[in-house]
């Protein structure tokens, strides 16, 4: 029991020396992060006026100076802060002022020195500096940065950092390798770091479109979420066929976002795609772009296994005008079970909306209504349809 | 019965240490994963993320059972994110107050004819759906009462985007929270089922238009324990615990999944509380059963600000509730435990949960139930006992200062030297009736659970706009619902 009672002590003794290195590391943080701000504070409003003087000169032709007289470490990093978080405001020319500025007063340089530190932290925190500073003699470092690091949010960091910076193609095109080599499936946070670059990277990504690889493909497609590529209607029909679901459906996905690409012919040949998620965007865009050439497929999409396809489908034939609606009308009859459903619910909701339209007077519809009737009394007759089957 | 009890005590003190080892372990993780997790937060341009298309389309869903109080702030504050593309479904679950009222007056909602539901997962059929073309994001569900999980099913049902994410209806999310949850995601889609944000208690802040302007330590007792509690094990535990993928719970108050996933699995668990951890306990028997690479990450600056329970009563009801929902989900998982099939999760996070937090309160009280029997039995010294305590006190103590300090290191919310003297001694406090008081509840949560008493219980909402200054100032200035 003594000896136990020792330990025991013993292990007192110790909580107690972490609780005590603890509680001291935590009032040390704290005492420092408070001298930090209001030292952070006071350096603010030392170099209030300087800081006015940047900004009203941002647009002039004059060169714009550092603040005079030298700089204490920690102010250096207060004044380093608030040029950074400018830098990434301003765009064109003010940003590069700012650049210069920032190259001016040795920033650009100090951080150059920490990106050869032996430490990884001292690094990264350089990598990221040098990136917003655009400085462009820091790439190779950086690129041997990246290539020695294991998989974490921190290579994002890193690749960002490399794209503002790059002056060549190359330099993106091995920081894009780098990066898809870690197989994580992160083409459209690649392609967000991409556009942070200031060269063009269309030549880059109309080469990864039509590459065989599927991570580059994956990339071009990602990248083309914001802008597309010029002339990649044909490579996008193509990729429609992919092994790879996902790139099949997505290239399906832009080639249909866009009216200039989602020609006739394509929407029918898409129609007929053994991909179900590729059948009913091209369902969809049929009736989006008033394709009335595809009426035909789309009234035998109404018996396709996929709800998504038929669902589509029936709006897409609600919207294409009286011979769309005979064709769904028709299908609510003919087809058996979910088909017939789907096209009942969907005459049903274009009903209420011409009813609503009509109430408003709106133009096109009441015409159609007070010449033609509705169009689905020889299918059923006006008081079925209104009335859940 | 000597035998008995000095065999007893053995185990208690292997019990203790193998607690405290697990504990250490996980807070050493915690640091090993927390500079990368904010390195990466602090380096990241979050602005410029969020307008980005490359964000991927995000689907907020917020069951509202009678939140008439604080809905329309919340709702407002949630359509207005830093996030390119995201909807806000809000599903009324049946409330027996105004609610829907409410949001259909406050948006000028009309009921939405040619949305078409598919039902992916099961939950209670959808009575109407409203929506307002001005307010583009913004989707309302009608249904009957049905729960918490069929109302997250339900939202998933409607839901339009490739991720969702859950949200209480009581909590206030940072600006920033969804596109900083987004870039975890955007890092590694490929693995990533499921992240969790992190819950802070807005009691004592002051909220401004739906935001948390300047942040406060709560004035009252209750909410102060749980705010350091939450800081505990939010940071002192889930961040260790997604550094090894055994993060057994995503909080329901914020969470992102994967929808696919999610639907994989069936949807969130009916009819019993606790589904914010059976929804993640599913993914990881689904993503390891069928061989499939994945992780369920952790994303602590995703800041979810809510408001804790103040008085004794909803407390203990909220810790009752907890209890059923941990024993329910360790019953129904058993055949995980310690099968090297479910690797990290069956090896370590089950049997951690099962010895450690649903078992906690037997051993507990056997423990108190022992010392008595030494006392009567004359086998022990009060020196014995007081050291047997202040070893128990120091363990807790170290644990509750690690957190802190992990607080100090990577988020700094609380600036004043003031706060973080309450803090430190708020964490001592906590061992004289606190910690205590929670074996109880979670005792209580059993025999309610064997009671078969699976009802929600007591939980009652203060408005965030209550005792709003009224004149000269057109935005609400509120602490925790009380004037700033």
């Amino acid at each position: 029991m003594h000896s136990n009672l020792h330990i025991a002590y013993a292990f007192i003794a110790v909580l107690l020396g972490v609780i005590v290195i603890g509680l001291t590391a935590l009032y040390t943080m704290k005492v420092r992060d408070l001298r930090r701000r209001k030292a952070a504070d006071a350096y603010l409003a030392k170099h209030g006026d300087w800081f006015t003087y940047v900004l009203a000169n941002l647009d002039g032709e004059e060169k714009v100076y550092p603040p005079p007289g030298p700089m204490k470490e920690d102010e250096l990093r207060v004044v380093q802060e608030r040029l950074i978080g400018w830098i990434e405001q301003f765009r064109g020319e003010q940003q590069r002022k700012l650049i210069a500025l920032c190259e001016g007063m040795g920033l650009v340089e100090r951080q150059l020195k920490r990106l050869d530190s032996p430490f990884e932290w001292v690094k990264l925190d350089a990598a990221y500096y040098l990136g917003c500073m655009r400085s462009h003699q820091a790439v190779p470092g950086m690129m041997k940065l990246l290539a020695s690091m294991r998989f974490g949010p921190m290579v994002f960091i890193v690749g960002r950092a490399i794209a503002k910076c790059a002056k060549y193609t190359e330099e993106l095109r091995d920081m894009v390798h780098l990066l898809l080599a870690h197989k994580k499936e992160a083409q459209p946070l690649i392609a967000d770091i991409l556009a942070e670059s200031e060269l063009d990277c269309t030549p880059m990504l109309e080469t990864f479109l039509r590459s065989g690889d599927p991570d580059r493909i994956r990339l071009s497609l990602a990248a083309m979420q914001k802008r597309p590529l010029p002339g990649s209607a044909d490579r996008l029909f193509k990729l429609t066929a992919a092994d790879e679901p996902d790139i099949r459906q997505e290239a399906a996905r832009l080639l249909l976002k866009d009216p200039a690409f989602a020609t006739e012919e394509r929407v029918r040949k898409l129609l007929t795609h053994h991909d179900g998620e590729v059948r009913a965007r091209a369902a969809r865009a049929a009736g989006a772009y008033g394709l009335a050439g595809c009426i035909g497929l789309l009234r035998s999409a109404m018996a396709d296994p996929e709800w998504k396809v038929r669902h589509n489908a029936a709006r897409s034939l609600a919207s294409l005008g009286e011979e769309g609606f005979a064709a769904l009308c028709a299908a609510a009859e003919t087809e058996g079970g979910p088909g017939a459903e789907e096209a009942r619910d969907a005459i049903r909701k274009e009903m209420k909306r011409r009813e609503l339209a009509a109430s408003g007077r709106e133009p096109g519809w009441v015409p159609v209504r007070e010449g033609r009737g509705l169009g689905y009394e020889p299918f059923f007759g006006q008081k079925e349809l209104l009335t859940e089957r | 019965m000597r035998e008995l009890l000095l065999g007893y005590g053995t185990f208690a003190m292997y019990y203790v240490m193998a607690v405290t080892l697990i504990y250490f372990t996980i807070l050493f993780f915690s640091y090993k994963g927390v500079y990368s997790m904010i390195k990466g937060a602090v380096y990241s341009r979050f602005r410029s993320l969020s307008g980005s298309e490359s964000a991927p389309p995000v689907s907020l869903l917020v069951p509202a059972y009678n939140e008439e109080l604080t809905i329309i702030e919340n709702v407002k504050s949630l359509l207005t994110l830093n996030y390119h593309t995201y909807e806000v479904i809000v599903v009324n679950d049946g409330s027996k107050d105004r609610t829907l009222q409410v949001l259909i007056e406050a948006f000028q909602l009309v009921p939405k004819e040619d949305e078409t539901v598919r039902y992916a997962i099961e939950c209670t059929p959808i009575r109407q759906v409203y929506y307002n073309p001005a307010y583009p994001n913004l989707y309302v569900v009608d249904k009957p009462n049905g729960g918490k999980a069929d109302s997250l099913n339900a939202g998933i049902n409607l839901s339009h985007y490739p991720l969702i994410s859950s949200i209480d209806a009581d909590s206030l999310l940072e600006k920033d929270a969804l596109i900083r949850m987004a870039r975890v995601y955007m890092e590694n889609p490929a693995e990533t089922v499921a992240i969790g944000g992190n819950v802070r208690i807005a009691n004592g802040c002051s909220i401004r238009d739906g935001v948390v302007t300047d942040v406060r330590l709560p004035r009252k007792m209750w909410p102060m324990f749980q705010t350091l509690e939450y800081m505990k094990a939010f940071l002192g535990g889930r961040i260790g615990w997604s550094h090894i993928n055994g993060l057994i719970i995503v909080s329901g108050a914020f969470g992102m999944f994967r929808k696919s996933s999610v639907v994989e699995v069936g949807g969130y668990r009916d009819g019993y509380p606790g589904e914010d951890m059976n929804i993640i306990i599913k993914l990881h028997r689904h993503m390891l059963e069928n061989k499939l690479p994945y992780r369920v990450a952790y994303c602590p600056d995703a800041v979810c600000w809510t408001q804790a329970p103040d008085t004794y009563r909803i407390l203990s009801s909220q810790r009752k509730r907890w209890g059923r929902g941990n024993l329910k989900n360790m019953l129904e998982n058993r055949d995980m435990l310690l099968r090297p099939k479910y690797k990290v999760f069956g090896m370590l996070t089950m049997p951690y949960n099962v010895i450690f937090e649903t078992l906690n309160p037997y051993f507990k009280l056997t423990g108190l139930l022992a010392l008595i029997g030494y006392v009567a039995m004359d086998m022990t010294q009060w020196r014995v006992l007081l050291t047997f305590a202040l070893i128990n006190f120091l363990n807790g103590y170290v644990m509750a200062v690690g957190s802190l300090v992990l607080e100090e290191m990577a988020f700094r919310r609380y600036t004043r030297m003031k706060d973080l003297v309450k803090m430190t001694v708020f964490s001592a406090l906590m061992f004289l009736g606190y910690y205590q008081l929670g074996v109880l509840w979670r005792l209580q949560g059993h025999i309610e659970f064997l009671r078969k008493n699976n009802s929600w219980g007591v939980m009652t909402r203060q408005s965030w706009n209550q005792e709003a200054p009224a004149v000269n100032n057109p935005s609400t200035v509120t602490t925790g619902g009380k004037i700033a």
